[in-house]
């Protein structure tokens, strides 16, 4: 996607649905917590510091000098804003869309990657957004002013499906123009070969980034639901098969799970959350259950009912 | 292979309907994108050959079960199966067991195997309207009961159900060959012979392979062979121990014989067959219808007793002494035998030898002269017995007009030789119808022999060459002895004739002449004879080429010594006819007395001489004479009257006792009796409904379609497996 692209009618009305979308979502999310993010973060205490010449004096803790009689000065956690690079993955793959599902993979994405950032930004936390396939397409900095939350939905309406998937490269590039650590939110169907992936988010830890994987199915994928023969064609290159369904599903379905199984034990592994939802998962649902678990609640992250 | 609904075999068509939904469904599908390829591809990889070898597979077998569903409709048969000629015209023979065995009962209520082959039998006869049909007995001899071939099976029908089971012995080989010989000579293509017999084990264990041989042999001698089948009809198959029965036979009754005022002893045995012991058993004896001593035995479980009764007659006559062991058991014939006792005075017998005293066991009369009179005194001997030296006989001793010519038989043993006045007298005496026997010795002057005896008087059957010596020693020929009064040495009871050696004798020189009628009785094994004889005039001459003394053989030390010598002179006396006869035995006559003569049966031996109740008066007082043809007199065991065609002539009373094995019941086992009819190329069956449906296979083949009906299922269980391994993509 180039960002020179103008912005038609069209691409309006889209960011203005996902302007709504996002901030129903974020709001109900906000709803259901408790505690305040401001107050939380603002005077977390972190420890106590002899007094020197030259500290100020608001600083000292009076309470501890009339027990010990000795100055110490009050320490807390610095205040500055989470810095998170939301990376859509827009390969071709992300396009299927089932027979039952209401979006492709991709429209999901974005809707999940528009709920991610509005909620970042209400939090005064600074977003970016990047879309990349083969190679990293276009990269949004991140901002914390409400503003550029705008710029966010631009960005992703108009991000299209397309390109072969190599997520490993793309996201080599994209580490390479994040130099402040920060959160770094992938949302994609990881359909890439998993060494190559796991190669690419190692990079992004070994620099300080906290790495958040959301893996975007459709059911379809999950389930192989077709009866008689059919013939699939990829959506990243020109190859197809002609298959029957009814003798390929259980081979089908035994490398799905084991797919699914090398990669959350990789990111197991390297402390990489991932979270698998489908595109018939509520995007709120899957931002609420992330989030409560983040908290040390125990819920579930994915929605969707795993196939064995 | 051919069809019965030969249109319905186009059904087979169908295979074509999953052929074409296979084909469809290749051709038909719809077409998408797929984003997760590389696990598709990955998916592709593992199963995708192994799945398309089901999938052709679960093709086949789905094209293959209409194709057998059509199969099975169209009722094919298997024509391989069919006989060559057997849809031609049809010859059925049937043989019916009828020996004594047919009639046991396992117990008071079980039909006996002969109801059962009666109605089976007459089955098969209803079963087959177009055969030519025979019917035949096996109990030895076997008979033709309707006397050839019939198209109607009505004379079948009646000789089925009058048929009745009293042969004293049966012949199974000889039976079956009869029916077969018949059989091959009936312009027949489909020619079956069915044996309905009760099977027993002592009827074929003693059959050799030769035998069998010469029955497949005979049943496939013509173009279109013989189909045998045995029909079995013992109601006790499965039984794991013979029925109850105990039976009755005399002991040695050959070497009985009966003298005025002289006491014999008469020994039976009574044997039990079975497992159960008996307490007490009663044994009557009577003569002439008389109780002369009962006995009261305990029997134990497969034993044998043996008792003795003694009896006496003061004059000569002939009387019909009966034995009856009282008990019901399965087999009621075999409790029970008569015997004839002829009682007659000894026969005389002129001893001629070179010596007059015998002098330590020197020469062959002195054995001879022991042999005949073997007790100390007279009476107890059934042989008078007069030794004269040769030089000193005078004619009058050997006409000796007193005596009857019949019972008197001259004895030359060891003689050189005889004046002429004694070779003339001998020559009339032996004329006149007595008999005559020629020990050859070593003062034997062999020249004088052959040229008085053999040349001039024509007495000698054959010429005596001069002596020989054989090294080693030889033995006789082993074979059957029809010779009358030897066939007792046919087996060993009497003494084993064959174990003698001879280390000299005189061969006989070949005979000069095609009118010479001598009969050679008994051979040595090198093939020369040992005993011969002929007829002369009304008597009977018998030669031996050996002799018995210790330097030429050992026949005088062995034990069948004394009773071959006794019986040969006995045949040589023509003493009496011959009152006993075990079943299945010929009965032989002179063809002019044959002619007039006749045969009564007195008593069958299936009629109860007394009550069991041991009132002593018979039970059947007055028992139907029935006259039956003489070449089947000796078929059931029974008492008989014999009456010859001569004027005047008074019934001569003889009785017939079944062969033992008749009363061993216990049956082949289903396994043994299939292995039987495997070795005489045979089918076993267990009814006539199972021998139609041979028959039919044989003339039409056999219909397989339930065997493609099982095909077809296990068929239709492979489909569903195929396609549950399909479903589960080959896993």
């Amino acid at each position: 996607m180039s960002s020179t692209r103008p912005i038609t009618a069209a691409d309006r009305d889209a960011i203005a649905n996902l302007q709504y979308f996002a901030r129903g979502v974020v709001e109900g999310i906000n709803t259901g917590q408790h505690r305040s993010p401001h107050k939380g973060s603002s005077i977390e205490f972190k420890e106590h510091r002899q007094y020197v010449q030259g500290d100020e004096i608001r600083s000292i803790d009076w309470k501890l000098y009339g027990k010990t009689d000795r100055l110490f000065i009050r320490q807390y956690e610095d205040e500055t804003n989470l810095r998170c690079m939301v990376l859509v993955d827009q390969s071709g793959s992300m396009g299927y869309r089932g027979k039952q599902a209401a979006t492709t993979k991709l429209e999901y994405a974005v809707r999940l990657a528009a709920c991610v950032s509005t909620l970042l930004i209400t939090q005064q936390d600074s977003v970016g957004v990047a879309t990349l396939d083969t190679q990293l397409r276009y990269i949004l900095p991140a901002r914390s002013n409400l503003g550029h939350l705008n710029a966010i939905y631009q960005t992703l309406v108009g991000a299209a499906p397309g390109g072969e998937t190599a997520l490993g490269d793309a996201l080599q590039q994209a580490a390479s123009k994040l130099k402040r650590r920060g959160l770094l939110v992938l949302i994609s169907d990881c359909f890439d070969s998993v060494p190559s992936l796991m190669k690419a988010l190692k990079f992004f830890r070994h620099r300080g980034h906290e790495v958040v994987v959301f893996q975007v199915w459709d059911n379809d994928e999950l389930e192989f639901p077709f009866r008689s023969r059919v013939e699939l064609k990829s959506l990243e290159n020109a190859s197809k098969h002609l298959v029957d369904p009814n003798t390929l599903r259980a081979a089908y379905l035994r490398k799905v799970a084991e797919f699914r199984g090398q990669l959350e034990a990789e990111m197991t592994k390297q402390r990489i959350e991932l979270v698998a939802c489908t595109t018939h998962d509520d995007c709120g649902q899957v931002l609420s259950n992330f989030i409560a678990s983040r908290s040390g609640k125990p819920r579930r992250h994915a929605a969707f009912k795993v196939p064995s | 292979m051919s069809f019965l609904n030969i249109a319905l075999l186009f059904g087979a068509a169908a295979f074509l309907a999953p052929l074409i939904i296979h084909l469809l469904n290749r051709s038909q599908y719809q077409s998408m994108d797929w984003g997760a390829m590389h696990l598709l591809e990955s998916a592709l990889q593992d199963g995708s050959r192994r799945v398309e070898w089901l999938e052709w597979l679960l093709l086949l077998v789905r094209c293959l079960i209409p194709i057998l569903l059509a199969f099975c409709l169209a009722r094919p048969v298997l024509t391989a199966l069919k006989v060559a000629g057997a849809d031609g015209d049809k010859a059925l023979t049937i043989l019916i067991d009828d020996s004594l065995s047919m009639v046991a009962r396992v117990d008071a209520n079980a039909d006996t195997p002969l109801t059962v082959a009666r109605e089976q039998t007459l089955q098969l006869v209803e079963a087959q309207p177009t055969s030519t049909l025979a019917l035949w007995a096996s109990g030895a001899p076997a008979r033709d009961l309707i006397g050839g071939t019939t198209l109607s099976a009505d004379s079948l029908r009646v000789q089925i159900a009058e048929l009745e089971a009293n042969a004293g012995g049966m012949q199974p080989i000889n039976a079956l060959l009869q029916c077969a010989q018949q059989l091959a000579e009936i312009p027949a293509t489909n020619k079956n012979l069915v044996f309905a017999s009760d099977f027993r084990r002592s009827d074929w264990q003693a059959i050799q392979p030769a035998e069998l041989e010469a029955l497949r042999r005979q049943m496939t001698a013509s173009e279109f062979p013989t189909q045998l089948t045995l029909l079995d009809v013992a109601v006790d198959r499965q039984a794991t121990s013979a029925p109850a029965n105990v039976s009755l036979q005399l002991v040695e009754t050959e070497l009985v014989y009966f003298q005025p005022g002289a006491p014999t002893t008469l020994r039976i045995s009574v044997e039990n067959h079975s497992d159960a012991a008996y307490e007490s058993l009663n044994v009557r004896f009577s003569v002439d219808g008389t109780e002369a001593a009962n006995e009261n035995i305990r029997l134990a479980a497969n034993a044998t007793s043996q008792l003795a009764f003694q009896c006496q007659f003061p004059i000569a006559g002939t009387h019909v002494l009966h034995f009856q062991v009282e008990i019901e058991d399965a087999l009621f014939p075999d409790n029970q035998q008569w015997l004839v006792a002829q009682v007659e005075p000894p026969t005389e017998v002129l001893l001629v030898s070179q010596s007059a005293e015998a002098t330590s066991f020197s020469s062959a009369s002195d054995y001879i002269e022991v042999a005949l009179s073997p007790f100390d005194t007279l009476e107890q001997n059934d042989f008078r017995v007069t030794r004269v030296e040769a030089d000193k006989l005078k004619p009058e001793q050997i006409s000796a007009p007193e005596i009857s010519r019949s019972k008197r038989v001259i004895v030359l043993a060891d003689a050189r030789r005889l004046s002429e006045r004694n070779a003339s007298a001998i020559e009339a005496a032996v004329a006149d119808g007595a008999g005559l026997m020629v020990v050859p010795g070593e003062t034997m002057d062999v020249p004088w022999y052959n040229q008085a005896l053999y040349e001039q008087a024509e007495l000698l059957p054959r010429r005596f060459s001069p002596q020989v010596t054989a090294t080693p020693p030889l033995k006789l020929l082993r074979s059957t002895v029809q010779f009358p009064g030897l066939e007792i040495f046919n087996t060993t009871q009497a003494g084993d004739i064959y174990d003698w050696e001879f280390q000299a004798y005189w061969p006989f020189e070949n005979r000069d002449s095609d009118s010479n009628q001598a009969i050679d009785i008994l051979r040595f094994a090198s093939g020369d004879p040992w005993l011969c004889g002929q007829a002369f005039g009304k008597g009977t001459v018998l030669q031996w080429s050996g002799n018995c003394s210790e330097a030429y053989s050992n026949m005088a030390i062995r034990s069948a010594f004394v009773p071959f010598v006794q019986q040969l002179v006995r045949s040589a006396a023509q003493r009496g006819d011959p009152t006993w006869f075990t079943a299945g035995e010929p009965l032989i006559l002179d063809p002019t007395a044959q002619a007039n003569s006749a045969i009564q049966r007195v008593f069958p031996i299936d009629a109860k001489w007394f009550r069991a109740d041991r009132r002593r008066e018979p039970e059947d007082a007055s028992p139907v004479e029935k006259t039956i043809p003489i070449s089947l007199a000796t078929r059931a065991p029974g008492l008989y009257a014999f009456t010859s065609g001569e004027a005047d002539a008074n019934p001569t009373p003889f009785c017939v006792s079944a062969v033992p094995e008749e009363s061993l019941l216990e049956p082949l086992t289903t396994s043994e009796l299939d292995a039987l009819a495997e070795k005489l190329g045979a089918t076993s069956v267990r009814s006539a409904e199972e021998f139609n449906q041979q028959a039919s296979m044989r003339e039409s083949g056999q219909e397989v379609w339930r065997w493609l009906l099982l095909c077809l299922l296990g068929l239709l269980f492979i489909e569903i497996w195929l396609g549950r391994l399909h479903t589960r993509g080959g896993a």
